[in-house]
């Protein structure tokens, strides 16, 4: 499966909000499953986990968003944070209601590499989403090429988790090992407590045959990078998705440059040795 | 390549004749650059309805041919195309204003104050990957042309030329300036500049009087940074690219509140490190002209060739 590139890259393709739901006790967070409008276009949005779209709500403009959804589901899943004038308008948006998206746009987390390895998923906050398509994508087509897998994820409060469903899911598969915390004790809330770099840190990963990807906001990203080293993780076994401030998403408007790379052409996932050197403007 | 001798009468009848294929414009001004031919400071992507998901593209495609211009801004389409042409997502807006566009740049015969083109290995008299380039010499120009369909319809119009290997055979050019002023140190930038990301003291020096108000960026040949914004008459609207600027806070400044770039030094240092490092590295060629305008247009008296001068020290 290889992600497509259109004609004119600059022109969204019509999908209508199939499905709207608040992700997050406080409102702040909605998912949208997008459907195309044209049905043959879905196939010009063929994707891999990592990738991102703009969503274009015409007279308000366009944003970047990782694809949260299974690549293999029909519909395109994003969960967008209401932050800005964009998102705000996105957040208004009711089923049956039309948009643009733009892409799929980006690289992709290295999924030939992960397969005869272990893999670590570390996630904090609403960062999740690409992951979870990893997570499902490498459930469905990779289950018996990837070794163990390890899930690390947090949230403030147990409120805040997003795709609660799924995780419940993940968590009874024993197939995964996930670690599901929250930064408090809350009431009602039998997992754990603490945040992710502790989780980190007491948990019995190793760096042998293993890829971590990590993905949240900076200071959690921050805080769990030396907890990954200390373990003995080398720069190219750790991975990481980053987000910048975009508009074309082609790598032509100029803006999302870390040194020579575009996080949205070259981007958005980085390994940490390919970041060495380089600004560390994000 | 063939070279033409063609007296000014002729050169203006011979132009006269190619407007009815295509708009001729003749530039003598050197205020605006060139880029903004080739990438409009505005620029419509395509109309839309909120209504409706429709949408309608707009790709301009008129034939022009652009006469008079420095033989340093034709290096502009040399340095967009290493941008907008790249893959794997080549610009259609682009190339569809690039694909139509012809020019014949004019040698200059002066430097004028602010220019450094000769101090970063071009010349004045280079053709730079322009279709044509005129040489005054007096009473005529010698003419030559880099383009099959300009050189067949010079012929139709009834000169003959010369075939020329290439532009640096031997023939008159006229008066072709020169100076003896030591060349920019450019290497040391290349190769290093990169390594100095974290020198505060290099980046304060340098954007110390800056205001950030990008007259540079937006005059620079090499500057293609853009916006995208929206603009809507009721229900109907149009998405449009407008310039923007590294120079500006609000150019990396998230939603959140975060920006990757909040000071003038880490943006001078993008805008350095962009011309002098990131564009060799991705495509070999330095993000500049020699043209000048950001130095002339500069409020503070910002002086590009000092900052190189200045940075290079650090670079070994």
């Amino acid at each position: 499966m290889q992600p497509n590139i259109v004609d004119n890259p600059y022109l969204p393709t019509p999908v209508r909000v199939e499905k709207v739901s608040f992700e997050s006790e406080d409102r702040s967070l909605k998912t949208f499953d997008l459907a195309c409008i044209n049905p043959e276009d879905r196939e010009k949005l063929n994707f891999m986990p990592g990738q991102f779209i703009e969503l274009s709500i015409p007279g308000k403009g366009e944003s970047p968003f990782g694809i949260a959804s299974n690549p293999t589901a029909e519909l395109i899943r994003v969960t967008v944070n209401k932050t800005g004038n964009v998102t705000g308008a996105i957040h208004n948006l009711c089923e049956g209601d039309f948009a643009g998206i733009r892409g799929p746009l980006g690289n992709w987390y290295p999924i030939e590499e992960m397969k005869g390895k272990n893999l670590v998923i570390i996630s904090g906050g609403f960062a999740f989403t690409t992951l979870a398509s990893l997570l499902e994508f490498v459930l469905e087509k990779h289950e018996n090429e990837v070794k163990d897998i390890h899930l690390i994820y947090g949230a403030r409060t147990p409120g805040m988790l997003l795709y609660k469903e799924k995780l419940q899911a993940w968590q009874a598969n024993p197939r995964i090992k996930s670690r599901i915390t929250v930064d408090r004790e809350a009431e009602g809330w039998n997992g754990l407590v603490g945040f992710v770099p502790t989780i980190v840190e007491q948990s019995d990963i190793t760096p042998d045959n293993t890829i971590a990807v990590v993905c949240g906001p900076p200071i959690m990203i921050k805080l769990t990078l030396p907890k990954l080293v200390e373990k003995g993780f080398a720069k190219e076994q750790i991975f990481t998705s980053l987000e910048r401030r975009m508009k074309c998403g082609l790598g032509k408007c100029g803006r999302c440059n870390i040194g020579p790379h575009f996080v949205c052409k070259d981007g958005p996932v980085f390994s940490l040795a390919q970041l060495e050197g380089l600004p560390a403007e994000y | 390549m063939k070279l033409f001798r063609i007296d000014q009468e002729e050169w203006n009848r011979f132009l006269e004749s190619l407007r009815n294929d295509m708009e001729v414009c003749q530039i003598s001004e050197r205020e605006h650059p060139f880029k903004e031919k080739l990438l409009p400071p505005k620029e419509t992507l395509f109309y839309y309805r909120k209504d409706t998901p429709k949408q309608k593209e707009i790709l301009n495609t008129k034939k022009r041919l652009f006469v008079g211009l420095s033989p340093c801004d034709a290096k502009t389409k040399q340095l967009l195309d290493l941008n907008f042409l790249s893959e794997p997502y080549p610009d259609p807006y682009y190339k569809a204003l690039r694909d139509n566009t012809w020019v014949i740049t004019k040698a200059c015969q002066d430097f004028e104050p602010y220019c450094f083109c000769d101090q970063i290995g071009d010349s004045p008299a280079k053709l730079n990957g322009a279709d044509g380039i005129l040489y005054d010499l007096g009473e005529s120009y010698h003419l030559l042309l880099d383009n099959e369909m300009l050189i067949q319809k010079l012929e139709e119009f009834g000169k003959s030329g010369e075939s020329i290997e290439n532009e640096d055979s031997s023939y008159e050019k006229g008066k072709i300036p020169s100076r003896n002023l030591a060349p920019l140190p450019i290497e040391p930038l290349k190769k290093n500049l990169l390594s100095q990301i974290n020198n505060q003291e290099l980046w304060e020096q340098i954007e110390s009087t800056c205001l950030s108000c990008g007259a540079c960026t937006f005059l620079c040949p090499a500057c293609y940074c853009f916006d995208i914004q929206d603009t809507s008459y009721g229900r109907a609207g149009k998405r449009e690219r407008i310039y923007d600027s590294c120079m500006f806070k609000s150019y990396t400044a998230e939603a959140s509140g975060h920006n990757p770039r909040p000071t003038g030094k880490e943006r001078w240092r993008q805008r350095l490190l962009h011309k002098f490092s990131y564009y060799p590295t991705l495509y070999g060629e330095i993000g500049c002209t020699g043209c000048g305008r950001c130095i002339k247009a500069c409020p503070s008296k910002i002086d590009i060739r000092e900052a190189i001068k200045h940075a290079a020290k650090y670079c070994g």
